[in-house]
């Protein structure tokens, strides 16, 4: 039977969802979802050569959430269902990326060697200080330091907000965080002059 | 359906128009065309001149719509002309004593008009002259159909595209990506077939091409017509290198397609400074034209410097440079750089100074380039939209109006490296200097493809995006001797000879701009040194 199948109709709903579902997986990444996003326009693979020629290639990775309905299913459904379904996708897809991300990150990290290990020793002051000294900081063009994000299990959150409060106390914790970051400035500036045309 | 499309098309256009496919019609039924006469006061009477397989000369003069007595009267002098005076071509056997001579129309020729023109040809062939035979609307039908119905679209997809392009109101942009996707479909589908079908497939492209722009050329809609040809050109190149075609079977119809692009110019160039409205136009919004205004004089300068960089590497004279030059004197200081899309627009304007040694203003252009593309990163800026984006897209992304970019710009570019060579090569290191602590930290984009012809596709399939970091203390010695290092070898092996081709590409495909690209335009010479200021 040729009933109506009202693409418009449902090509607008499906738009509307894939709105909700792209803003609810952007949720799950957390630090990332700020990231500067790229999009490859065509080609299969890219390469990132950083400056003195060291080289990355990257094949791109399929990342993919699915569901089934059934007919029988949709009929009993409403939009706040299909809403659902959505958003628990979304969630699903986003936790994925999130996961992607990380591992990502921490290849690059155990690559560089930039990795400090707690040796199972509770989180401290220290730990974290000695954390920054390893990290990248970048300044802008006052100088001022770019902000920075911390990345922890949810087990530890309640720990790290203790430390961050004791720091707020800590007179030599404090001192030494301004060293780290007035070293980081000069090393910063001094990355910077080297930014130059010679001859 | 096919016979009404070519019905439509033949009764919309006017003898400039109907000339290349009508000349193309001509390639199809074996004669070689010697000569189509530029848009100028009708040479001899004579539009066309073609030979046939056994040496014949064929002379045609095109007229459009139907004739009656009084057009008959106005156009007797020309055909006199054609029917008495003998064509003279550096082509043609010397000297030329029997021709045929055809008056050939788009429409028809009333009852007693046709007695007339047959009593004409008799009286002229009585008295030595040549016979006048005629060619009306109803047989040019029959022929276009005869010789290329089989290619019109048959895949419902294919002949929705191509309806959309048709009836595309003239005075619209073209749909670049769809028109030139169309195309690539369209070969494509003839990669496969008997190297006459190949042939054949190239030849009725610019037939096909020209129904689909009958709209636009009835509004006269000048830059987006040349556009079309552009990528129909870029299709037949990719297309040619794909299956082999050797250049002796397609060559014919490639020149066509460069008569159609240089008649456009030409006519551009003339049209300019009748522009009434000084290229601001209200219809569809006044407030708009503000920016559209300002895309209009950035396009138009960019296309009108391609085509100065195209005459110079054929060794053509530049028509009407000193109309060109007026106005690009008026509309120079109106141009924007609305995304990196437009930077290829700029590059062709400075390389054109560059050619017609005009060194100080080539030095300005890359400056002010340089200066406009680095400002949109400095104090946390945001970069500006990659050539991937339409002018929509990029204007409405740079002036933070919602649009559907989803991505970020910030430190990457697909044309910096070419601009920061362009500057190393015209010896602005005091400019490079100034920018380089911001251009070091900007990734350098470019689309490497896995086999060059791609670089012809709008989309390529397999390929690298290479994100190229600059080294943090750069060498300007090392800087200036790769903008003296000449990339022709990266071109497909179609263009190898044919880099006058580039600088009209870069302005249709600008996500195809690279540093290669840029540096095999920017070393490639004229054959011969032409001294036309632009």
């Amino acid at each position: 039977v040729a009933l109506p199948r009202y693409p418009a109709l449902k090509a607008e709903l499906e738009r509307w969802f894939l709105d909700i579902f792209q803003a609810i997986a952007n949720k799950e990444l957390g630090p990332f979802a700020d990231a500067q996003h790229l999009i490859q326009h065509e080609g299969t693979s890219w390469v990132l050569q950083r400056e003195g020629g060291n080289r990355d290639e990257t094949e791109y990775q399929e990342i993919a959430v699915e569901t089934v309905l059934a007919a029988a299913d949709i009929r009993h459904m409403n939009i706040n269902d299909a809403v659902m379904i959505a958003v628990e996708k979304a969630k699903e897809l986003g936790a994925a990326q999130m996961q992607y991300h990380l591992r990502t990150l921490n290849a690059a990290i155990e690559k560089s060697g930039n990795v400090v290990d707690g040796q199972g020793q509770p989180l401290t002051l220290d730990l974290l200080l000695e954390l920054l000294e390893g990290m990248h900081v970048s300044f802008d063009e006052s100088g001022n330091a770019e902000p920075l994000t911390l990345i922890v299990p949810p087990a530890l959150a309640p720990r790290v907000r203790e430390l961050m409060i004791e720091a707020e106390h800590n007179e030599s914790a404090k001192a030494r965080y301004e060293q780290i970051i007035e070293r980081k400035r000069a090393e910063w500036s001094e990355e910077q002059d080297r930014r130059k045309l010679v001859d | 359906v096919k016979s009404k499309i070519v019905e439509n098309w033949l009764t919309k256009v006017n003898e400039l128009t109907f000339t290349i496919p009508f000349a193309q019609l001509l390639l199809s039924k074996g004669q070689k065309v010697v000569h189509i006469s530029s848009q100028g006061p009708m040479e001899q009477g004579k539009d066309i001149i073609a030979m046939d397989a056994t040496g014949r000369v064929h002379c045609y003069q095109l007229k459009c719509g139907n004739i009656n007595a009084g057009s008959w009267s106005k156009i007797k002098s020309e055909i006199d002309d054609l029917v008495e005076l003998p064509p003279v071509h550096p082509s043609l056997p010397e000297p030329v004593t029997e021709w045929e001579a055809y008056l050939v129309t788009n429409g028809d020729i009333a009852n007693p008009t046709a007695r007339n023109i047959a009593d004409y040809a008799e009286s002229k062939k009585s008295k030595g002259h040549m016979a006048l035979r005629t060619i009306v609307g109803r047989q040019l039908i029959a022929e276009f159909t005869a010789y290329y119905d089989k290619f019109l679209p048959i895949d419902v997809t294919d002949l929705h595209t191509f309806l959309d392009v048709y009836n595309q109101p003239g005075d619209f942009e073209l749909d670049v990506p769809k028109f030139k996707c169309f195309f690539e479909d369209f070969f494509d589908a003839n990669s496969d077939v008997s190297r006459q079908r190949s042939v054949e497939a190239v030849r009725a492209s610019l037939v096909l091409c020209h129904y689909m722009l009958a709209n636009k050329h009835a509004a006269e809609n000048r830059i987006e017509t040349i556009k079309a040809y552009i990528l129909l050109l870029a299709s037949i190149y990719d297309f040619a290198e794909r299956v082999g075609l050797d250049d002796s079977l397609w060559t014919d119809t490639e020149q066509l397609v460069y008569e159609a692009i240089e008649m456009q110019f030409r006519l551009l160039a003339e049209e300019l400074p009748d522009d009434v409205d000084d290229y601001v136009y209200t219809k569809n919004g006044v407030l708009s034209e503000t920016i559209a205004f300002r895309v209009r004089s950035t396009e138009l300068i960019g296309y009108l410097a391609a085509y100065s960089n195209y005459c110079f590497l054929r060794g053509i004279e530049l028509c009407s440079a000193d109309k060109v030059a007026h106005c690009i004197s008026l509309l120079d200081g109106s141009r924007v750089v609305g995304g990196e899309r437009d930077i290829p627009l700029f590059i062709n304007r400075a390389i054109s100074l560059y050619f017609y040694d005009d060194r100080e203003a080539a030095n300005a252009e890359i400056a002010k380039l340089v200066n406009s593309v680095v400002s949109t990163h400095l104090h946390r800026g945001k970069g500006m939209p990659s050539p991937y984006y339409d002018a929509i897209k990029s204007i409405m992304w740079m002036h933070g109006l919602p649009t559907d970019i989803r991505e970020g710009f910030r430190h990457r570019s697909h044309c910096l490296r070419s601009l920061v060579l362009l500057a190393a090569l015209f010896g602005l290191r005091d400019l490079v200097a100034t920018h380089w602590r911001v251009i070091s930290r900007i990734a350098q984009h470019e689309m490497v493809p896995k086999n060059p012809v791609d670089l012809l596709r709008w989309r390529m399939s397999e390929g690298v995006l290479m994100c190229e970091y600059p080294q943090a203390t750069q060498s300007w010695r090392e800087l200036v001797s790769e903008a003296n290092s000449d990339y022709a070898f990266t071109l497909p092996n179609v263009l190898q000879g044919r880099r006058h081709f580039l600088p009209l590409l870069l302005n249709v495909m600008p996500h195809r701009v690279s540093h290669k690209l840029v540096l095999a335009l920017v070393h490639s010479t004229p054959p011969r040194q032409v001294s036309q200021p632009s």
